[in-house]
């Protein structure tokens, strides 16, 4: 009988802005109020792209209820690895981008086991110790604007973009966005992929710095700044985000580097409890993992498969960001400390030479 | 009949018990050591992993502007993701022992507690679960830092115990599958083996009862020792049938003259009308019958010895304690009052080894002789006679009338037995029980009467 | 005297009978076990001869049976069994003494006398050392209730020691003892088996016979 209160109280917060303390940005309720059992899901993914997916649960699992609550990516890991130590979590499950922090997370044996034939039927790349799964399956992509890019400039590769970058004088100067890594979980992420993936990382950062490439928040952000013709075109965009905003906005035009595309599976775990895993939970993950949970996230961009290609090299480009104890690298303090002094230099030199 | 039953297991289910028995112990030990060796394997796999890692870590510390610079290698992670299911935990301590990145790692030793060398395995818990650690060192001698950084990797044990557990898993199922071929060819070996076994028991099963001839089968060694004793022991039955077979003809022979001798002698009083002679005949009858008393229990002692010296025990005896017994057991004040009876033995034992109640009867048989036939006084004596001792029996009459070799050489003598004499079936006796014990008997005469003489090796006397 | 015979030999018990009538014993004759219990259920016998095998049972039994109910008449045992156990088993069933067929009829009542003379004898005359009982007129001796079985001249020769308990006996005189009685000379030597044979049989009874060197044996009751 709280719930619709809390509900409401929480509705009366968002619309007050900024009332919602510790990082959460928004919190809703799904499903119906007789509901018997009330499933926490804490994640990363915007409501609006996520929904349509757990009502689709809901429907399927007409007694549970999902209080969905949305974070970002940085506050999620600190609040649950807090909520880890006395094994009092107030998720069920959590689903983030922030993948290399949801694998220390299992590291630090955060998360509940489990094992159903969903579970199985999964890439192992996407999957480890039974308490981590890669849901989604997401490219890194690149967009740019159809109307003031001319199609013979719109990068294919990296390479490309690097030749647009290298004339003196060229128009896309100060006109190329990117993650600025410090303020995006999942933007420092893809650049530390890109620096662990190829060498083409520092060559590109390189010609960012020096053509005052702008580093922002946001993907919401970058895409518009792209779609007003702020930024001519935008580099490591998350595909789905790109996607959904493409539907409405035919100006946005979408490319996979086909050099190699990072793709992203946003990993869901089950904070770890003492009585083990909820049922309602490890049915949501069933259900995510399997047909109808794909295909309705399919749906709504968040499953994608590889673009065609003209040299019909598909999928081979494609390179996911596997989960799995590698990814501790991109959660060590002391190598992360050192991979945005770097990024910071390159971008204060230029800058500063400017 | 419980106990029966153990040793009517067959050989080839007794093997099959003491291999399988083997095999369980063995396996059981075999188990332990697939496991040991197991767990070793898996352990020095992993520890290679870890050490592996530990060092990629360690060449990648650098010093950049003084300070310690450390960038994590992808690849040794990598590495240690090769153990598909196991939590890292690492650290970086600098020269001055504070952790510079990685985990806390409360449970793990300190820098001081670690020896002089530079890589060190120890196993400690990981958040609770336990897991093995490597430190490994780089040196650092620069301007401006020189000491040691430690590089400590640790990784949860579940790759290394389903290693350990696959390793031994494979090294129990060939063993299981050698066993298996062991109990197998060992049934089989075992069949072969105890074929000709079968084959005498189905020759001795199809044979006439009457048949003690030999059994000519090919054996092999071991089961040829049994065919020989089974043939020596059909040889013996032979010998006991023929002994049975001539005790029964000669009781046959013994018995109905006696008997046909009282027949006739009854009949024949019976038909008297003169008292006086009636009561001769009547005499007669009597003498008869305690002579054929007499021949009775000779024939009985004779059976008697005869099972005797094939199965009784061998013990030591005093020669002059069977003299004794003689005087002692033949109560012949009450038969022969008119026999003076002399005992002559020394002071010092006469020992053989022999069975006394054969020895007794032999003795007996003879002494009964000379009291039913000898002439007062008769003499019984032991002593010793070169390396052997000798029991006498002498008196002072002219012995037998017939002819002495041929009566011991004989069974016995029908002569004597028609005339309801009996001394030779007891001469008989004897002979056989002294040649039994490896003796002799004599007999002599001398110019002041006969003797008989039982001769058996003496303990510790020298052979002949 | 009073006599009952058991034995199924109709022929050897009617001859038996016939010579105990001539020598004014009474004798009562059963062919069976039944027979005889009949007879004595009526009638107390002075003793009783006793076959071991009947054509309902065996004489044993009959025995075992009569001293359970407590008639503690002497019974003499035949038998036509041949093998020396048969004297040690007819003694321990509870018989007085034992004849093996054939035998002679006066044998027979030479026993008879005996077993009698050994059951009236005057119990006076009974000496008990330790556990042995000696008793010189029956010519009996027994150890710890147990009858044992004694050849006569091992009789006569712990009668003398027995008689002159504190007496050393020398081999000579021990010889001249038991040759006094008897007509067959033994010799010194046969002394020392004697005193071994009766030493063995003594064991148990709590007396023994000690062996004083260079003097002879004397009596050696054990404190």
């Amino acid at each position: 009988m709280i719930r619709p209160v809390v509900f409401i109280a929480l509705l009366i917060l968002r619309i007050c802005q900024g009332g919602i303390a510790n990082g959460q940005e928004a919190v809703q309720v799904f499903g119906a109020d007789t509901a018997a059992t009330v499933l926490r899901l804490r994640t990363t993914t915007d409501i609006e792209i996520f929904a349509p997916t757990v009502q689709d649960f809901i429907s399927l699992y007409p007694n549970y209820a999902v209080r969905y609550e949305q974070w970002g990516s940085n506050d999620l890991f600190d609040l649950t690895a807090n909520e880890c130590i006395d094994l009092g979590p107030q998720a069920d499950i959590v689903i983030s981008s922030g993948v290399h922090q949801m694998v220390k997370l299992v590291n630090d044996r955060c998360a509940d086991q489990w094992m159903s034939p969903a579970t199985n039927s999964i890439s192992p790349e996407l999957m480890w110790r039974n308490e981590i799964w890669g849901i989604t399956r997401e490219p890194a992509v690149m967009v740019y604007n159809k109307r003031l890019v001319s199609p013979a400039d719109v990068p294919k590769t990296r390479f490309d973009v690097l030749d647009l970058l290298r004339p003196q004088g060229t128009p896309f100067a100060g006109k190329i966005a990117t993650y600025d890594i410090e303020a995006s979980g999942l933007g420092f992420l893809f650049a530390f992929m890109d620096s662990q993936e190829a060498s083409t990382f520092g060559a590109l950062m390189e010609a960012f710095a020096r053509t005052g490439a702008v580093a922002t928040c946001c993907s919401s952000e970058i895409i518009n700044g792209v779609i007003e013709g702020r930024y001519l075109i935008a580099y490591n965009v998350l595909g789905s985000y790109a996607n959904t905003i493409a539907k409405d906005q035919p100006i946005l035009g979408i490319v996979e580097p086909q050099d190699y595309t990072l793709v992203l599976s946003r990993a869901a775990i089950l904070p770890r409890q003492k009585a083990g895993p909820q049922k309602a939970a490890t049915d949501f993950l069933d259900y995510l993992l399997g047909p109808r949970g794909q295909a309705k996230m399919s749906a709504n961009f968040l499953v994608s498969r590889p673009q065609p290609t003209l040299s019909g090299a598909g999928s081979s480009t494609w390179r996911s960001i596997g989960l799995g104890p590698s990814l501790l690298v991109a959660k060590d303090k002391a190598t992360v400390a050192r991979f945005k002094k770097r990024w910071k230099d390159i971008f204060s030199d230029f800058t500063q030479n400017n | 009949m419980p106990k029966l039953r153990a040793y009517n297991l067959s050989l080839t289910a007794r093997l099959a018990i003491g291999l399988s028995a083997l095999l369980i112990v063995g396996g059981f030990v075999l188990s332990i050591a697939a496991f040991a060796y197991g767990r070793v394997a898996a352990q020095d796999a992993f520890d290679r992993l870890l050490v592996g890692a530990a060092n990629t870590i360690a060449s990648t510390i650098s010093i950049s502007d003084g300070a310690l610079v450390v960038e994590l290698p992808q690849s040794a992670f990598d590495l240690l993701a090769l153990a598909p299911n196991d939590r890292i935990a690492y650290q970086v301590r600098g020269v001055n022992g504070s952790v510079i990145t990685g985990y806390a790692l409360a449970d793990i030793p300190g820098s001081g507690d670690f020896g002089s060398q530079d890589v060190i395995f120890f196993d400690a818990h990981f958040s609770g679960e336990p897991a093995r650690f490597v430190r490994t060192v780089r040196q650092f001698s620069e301007r401006q830092l020189s000491g040691t950084v430690e590089v400590i990797v640790g990784q949860t044990m579940l790759a290394r115990q389903e290693l350990a557990l696959d390793i031994a898993r494979k090294a129990l199922i060939g063993l299981f599958i050698g066993g298996v071929a062991i109990l197998g060819i060992t049934t089989l070996v075992v069949r072969s083996a105890l074929r000709p076994l079968a084959e005498i028991a189905t020759t001795v099963r199809g044979r006439d009862p009457q048949d003690l001839t030999h059994i000519n089968q090919n054996a092999p060694k071991e089961i040829a020792a049994m065919v020989t004793s089974l043939n020596g022991f059909m040889t013996r039955l032979e010998q006991q049938f023929d002994v049975m077979r001539n005790l029964i003809s000669d009781t046959a022979h013994q018995l109905r003259t006696p008997v046909a001798a009282l027949r006739a002698q009854s009949n024949f009083a019976l038909n008297e009308a003169d008292d006086h002679k009636r009561i001769q005949i009547i005499e007669k009858i009597h003498d008869r019958s305690i002579s054929l008393g007499r021949l009775l229990d000779q024939m009985l002692s004779r059976a008697m010895v005869i099972h005797r010296l094939e199965s009784a025990r061998r013990e030591t005896i005093d020669l002059r304690d069977i003299a004794l017994t003689l005087l002692d057991q033949v109560d012949h004040t009450a038969l022969y009052p008119d026999q003076d009876i002399l005992l002559d033995i020394g002071d010092v034992p006469i020992l053989v080894r022999a069975d006394t109640v054969s020895l007794e009867e032999a003795a007996k048989n003879l002494f009964s002789n000379a009291l039913a036939h000898g002439k007062s006084p008769i003499t019984v004596g032991a002593d010793r006679l070169g390396a052997k001792g000798r029991l006498w029996i002498k008196d002072a009459g002219p012995g037998p009338t017939y002819d002495l070799q041929e009566a011991i050489g004989n069974r016995f003598l029908r002569s004597s037995a028609s005339r309801g004499k009996s001394s030779g079936l007891g001469l008989s006796i004897a002979k056989s029980v002294a040649d039994a014990f490896g003796g002799d008997l004599n007999l002599h005469r001398h110019k002041d009467g006969f003797q008989i003489d039982m001769l058996l090796p003496l303990i510790g006397g020298k052979d002949d | 005297m009073r006599v009952l015979m058991v034995e199924d030999a109709v022929d050897l018990a009617e001859a038996t009978h016939g010579q105990f009538a001539q020598n004014g014993i009474a004798c009562d004759l059963a062919f069976s076990i039944a027979d005889a219990q009949g007879f004595l259920a009526v009638q107390r016998y002075d003793a009783i001869v006793l076959d071991i095998n009947l054509p309902d049972g065996s004489g044993t039994e009959l025995l075992q049976k009569l001293r359970r109910q407590g008639n503690m008449a002497p019974v003499l045992m035949l038998t036509a069994q041949f093998s020396v156990d048969d004297k040690v088993s007819a003694f321990s069933l509870g018989a007085d003494d034992y004849l093996v067929k054939p035998f002679d009829y006066r044998e027979l009542e030479a026993r008879i006398h005996a077993m009698l003379r050994r059951e009236h004898s005057d119990k006076s005359g009974e000496v008990q050392i330790a556990g042995l009982r000696f008793n010189a007129t029956s010519g009996s001796v027994s150890s710890h209730g147990e009858r044992l079985n004694l050849t006569r001249r091992e009789f006569a020769l712990l009668s003398m020691l027995v008689r002159h308990r504190d007496q050393v006996f020398s081999k000579e005189r021990i010889l001249e003892g038991l040759y006094s009685f008897e007509d067959t000379v033994v010799g010194l030597n046969a002394i020392e088996l004697y005193v071994a044979r009766l030493r063995k049989k003594l064991i148990g009874s709590g007396v023994g016979i000690k062996t004083l060197r260079g003097l002879g044996y004397q009596l050696d009751v054990d404190a």
